[in-house]
């Protein structure tokens, strides 16, 4: 990957476009803006893919974090701040589109699962804070509701969610 | 495993240490007691793991047309690809050029150059293609950009003025009053290339100019006047 083969190039795009897209439109909300993050998130990834090292997770975990963090940048450098999370959790609740890539769905159907049982008071700040990237301080003030109850609505629901995903301290 | 109230104060912001959203100060301190702290590095672990895995829940959305050759273009290195796209558009233009004297002349030398002019863009599936001149604040002339429409739409630009180092912001305005950011350019020992495909017909636009730095000067290209309300 590191090589800067054309076709390997090509195929690594083909491959992860429509997550890095649909992450960065998802988190952004607007068409253009996500396609300039989309592609700053691939030209990031190939021009570092020697720095990458395999015991970190996945290619595709840090292509979707890079992108991620590019969009949060993204909305704030615009002031495109969001506050309706409802819309994103619906399309996350969803059923997903099967990855041609790979013989199941995005993403975990565990995860999507515990996602759609926890509580909304629960899931909603865990979607501004993961996608939207703000902090619990933040959130507190658009929810309108006490800092430590953020904090531990956030806390609770990524509790459950790590049990839904088998995640234990043992 | 004895829990200090250092490890409470950390496992507070562990939710926010894992979203990457903590303010930088608090992160610096929970990282270097999380650094030491076999417990909390397994929190931290565990909370970015549920993290990750949100991510590829968002839906998955294809790009617009146009998105894979965009970011190829920006994928491969300039050296590799713009020479060709260059000759390709000065021979375009050449062709243009020479292509509107001979239709002025009405020779048949250059109709036949107008001709294939005329079929190059035929074949490349356009209307016209344009170049204009990115002028410095002193007067002299920057660089250029190459406006194609057709379908799709394209810019490219090329910069070649003085040392400078750095992005510049790629913005355009169009004659209605419309703005729009397109990308960055890198410059690097003055010089510099950059290309995308764009939305607004090049009939439309006004201007096209390169914003860096405080310390770099900007560079505008004017396509024409904003049109009277």
């Amino acid at each position: 990957m590191a090589s800067g083969d054309a076709e390997a190039a090509a195929a690594f795009v083909r491959r992860f476009q429509a997550r890095v897209f649909g992450l960065a439109l998802s988190v952004v909300g607007d068409t253009g803006l996500a396609e300039e993050v989309a592609q700053e998130a691939f030209v990031r990834v190939w021009r570092h893919a020697a720095t990458y090292d395999p015991r970190r997770g996945r290619v595709a975990t840090w292509l979707l974090t890079i992108t991620r963090n590019l969009a949060v940048d993204a909305i704030r450098l615009n002031h495109k701040h969001r506050s309706d999370p409802e819309s994103l959790l619906r399309a996350m609740y969803a059923a997903p589109a099967e990855d041609p890539f790979e013989t199941g769905p995005y993403g975990s159907d565990q995860l999507r699962a515990g996602l759609r049982a926890l509580p909304l008071e629960q899931s909603r700040p865990i979607v501004m804070s993961v996608f939207y990237g703000l902090t619990a301080k933040e959130i507190a003030d658009r929810e309108g509701i006490p800092l430590g109850t953020v904090k531990t609505r956030i806390r609770r629901g990524l509790a459950r969610l790590r049990q839904e995903l088998g995640v234990t301290d043992d | 495993m004895t829990e200090t109230p250092e490890c409470a104060a950390v496992r507070e912001l562990i939710p926010e240490l894992a979203a990457g959203v903590a303010a930088g100060d608090e992160r610096a301190r929970a990282l270097r007691h999380v650094a030491t702290c076999t417990d909390c590095n397994r929190e931290l672990d565990a909370a970015a793991f549920v993290v990750d895995e949100l991510l590829p829940l968002a839906p998955a959305v294809e790009p617009p047309p146009g998105f894979e050759v965009g970011v190829l273009a920006a994928l491969n290195p300039p050296r590799r690809r713009w020479p060709r796209l260059l000759r390709l558009a000065a021979a375009i233009l050449v062709a243009m050029a020479l292509g509107g004297v001979g239709v002025w002349q009405a020779t048949a030398d250059d109709r036949r150059v107008a001709d294939s002019y005329r079929r190059t863009l035929e074949a490349a599936n356009g209307r016209y293609m344009t170049a204009k001149t990115f002028t410095a604040p002193d007067g002299s002339t920057a660089g250029r950009i190459f406006a194609y429409q057709g379908a799709p739409s394209w810019i490219f630009i090329t910069v070649k003025y003085g040392t400078t180092a750095g992005p510049y912001t790629v913005r355009l305005s169009t004659r209605d009053g419309g703005f729009q950011t397109l990308g960055t350019i890198t410059v690097q020992s003055g010089s510099g290339a950059w290309g995308r495909m764009i939305d607004v017909p090049v009939s439309r636009i006004a201007q096209v100019s390169l914003t860096g730095a405080d310390d770099m000067p900007c560079l505008s290209a004017d396509f024409g006047p904003p049109r009277s309300t």
